[in-house]
């Protein structure tokens, strides 16, 4: 997996003048879903050998620079749980499924505390070669989704408000 | 001589399948084995000298860029192009700036490149290999390239689309007709990236919204305090 894409639909909702900066906090994963995902004969890691959990941080934190949202000293932080990731790959098509609990915090007070899930269907292939990277795509796709409805997510927007 | 042409044919079909994982992780033609061939649909080209639109005052403005395959996002391509694709933003002289961080007067210009592949490809080319070439074929990836400019001052967002044709011919098989030969598979999609850029920064010059952009003042920063 490659380092997180630019979100043009996460950044609109990010770089509103109405947002807060945010702070990225703890990132976590249920038992085994941080755990490399073998697809035939191929093993899907994160990018640099990290974790999911961290690779969702990184792609939360990667739309926040780029909305110019991103502080570190900011007392509001957003933390993230890994509840749900799978690959189902067949010879003919291939699923993801991917869900985060995400927790908005100013200082000790939570302001959100909410589930994003999304999933990815494609056609898949016989062919290992073809096969193994669709899945990578597919799966790793699902990360910039879930920061997508997390940013679009209203309950997010009032949660993170100035 | 029979193990021979079995060594001959297990290299063939190695370096087919090299070549053919590499082009398929960059998602660039995946159908594409060492002795592949790559052409450039002559129909969208470069934009003529006297059909530029000029602007007359660039502005700043935020770049982003992403790259799917068949609507699926492709983080390696786009961090492959992602210089490439600043480079011919600035050089395009239609901005003053071109930032990866909030631009000062919060504008954004965001392109998203779509490559959309051949259905049943992969098949093709492993038919290719299998016999050393002789049953050649042509495939054609199509790129549909959105322009999505976000102005300052809460201008209504401009949008442009784009699309242009990539072929990649394998084995003993006439070219394709009404396309250019390409050094290579890097030579072939940053021709396309260049010429779609091209075309999609000139379609939005000629827009008005872009222009009402460029006369709006600019607005402060929408980044962090």
């Amino acid at each position: 997996m490659a380092a997180p894409p630019a979100s043009f639909a996460a950044v609109r909702h990010l770089n509103t003048k109405t947002h807060a900066a945010m702070a990225i906090g703890l990132f976590t994963a249920l038992p085994g879903l941080d755990k490399p995902i073998t697809v035939r004969a191929a093993v899907i890691r994160a990018p640099g050998g990290g974790t999911f959990s961290a690779y969702l941080a990184d792609t939360l934190r990667e739309q926040l620079r780029l909305a110019g949202k991103l502080d570190a000293q900011s007392p509001v932080s957003i933390s993230g749980e890994l509840v749900e990731s799978r690959i189902d790959e067949g010879v003919a098509a291939g699923n993801a499924i991917l869900a985060a609990r995400f927790t908005v915090r100013r200082g000790a007070m939570k302001l959100y505390d909410k589930t994003q899930r999304a999933e990815a269907h494609w056609t898949s292939s016989l062919i290992g070669a073809i096969a193994i990277p669709a899945a990578e795509r597919g799966y790793s796709g699902l990360f910039g989704a879930i920061v997508e409805q997390l940013a679009a997510d209203p309950d997010f927007q009032r949660a993170t408000a100035r | 001589m029979g193990g021979r042409l079995m060594h001959v044919a297990a290299t063939v079909f190695r370096r087919n399948l090299l070549s053919l994982m590499l082009a398929a992780v960059l998602a660039f033609s995946m159908h594409a084995p060492a002795s592949a061939a790559f052409y450039i649909d002559r129909t969208l080209g470069d934009v003529p000298a006297d059909k530029r639109t000029p602007v007359k005052d660039p502005q700043p403005v935020q770049l982003l860029f992403s790259f799917a395959t068949d609507d699926a996002p492709n983080a390696k391509a786009a961090t492959y192009l992602k210089a490439y694709v600043f480079a011919q933003v600035e050089a395009s002289g239609r901005f003053k700036a071109v930032t990866e961080t909030p631009s000062e007067n919060g504008a954004i210009l965001n392109i998203a490149v779509n490559n959309i592949t051949e259905k049943g490809a992969a098949g093709k080319g492993f038919k290719v290999g299998l016999t050393f070439g002789l049953a050649g074929t042509v495939v054609a990836d199509s790129y549909d390239m959105k322009f999505d400019f976000a102005p300052a001052a809460g201008n209504p967002i401009v949008t442009k689309h784009i699309a242009h044709r990539l072929y990649t011919k394998l084995g003993a098989k006439s070219p394709p007709e009404n396309a250019d030969k390409a050094k290579n598979v890097d030579d072939a999609i940053k021709t396309i990236i260049r010429q779609g850029i091209d075309h999609g920064l000139n379609d939005l010059a000629a827009d008005p919204g872009f222009a009402i952009a460029a006369q709006a003042t600019p607005a402060p920063a929408t980044g962090q305090p």
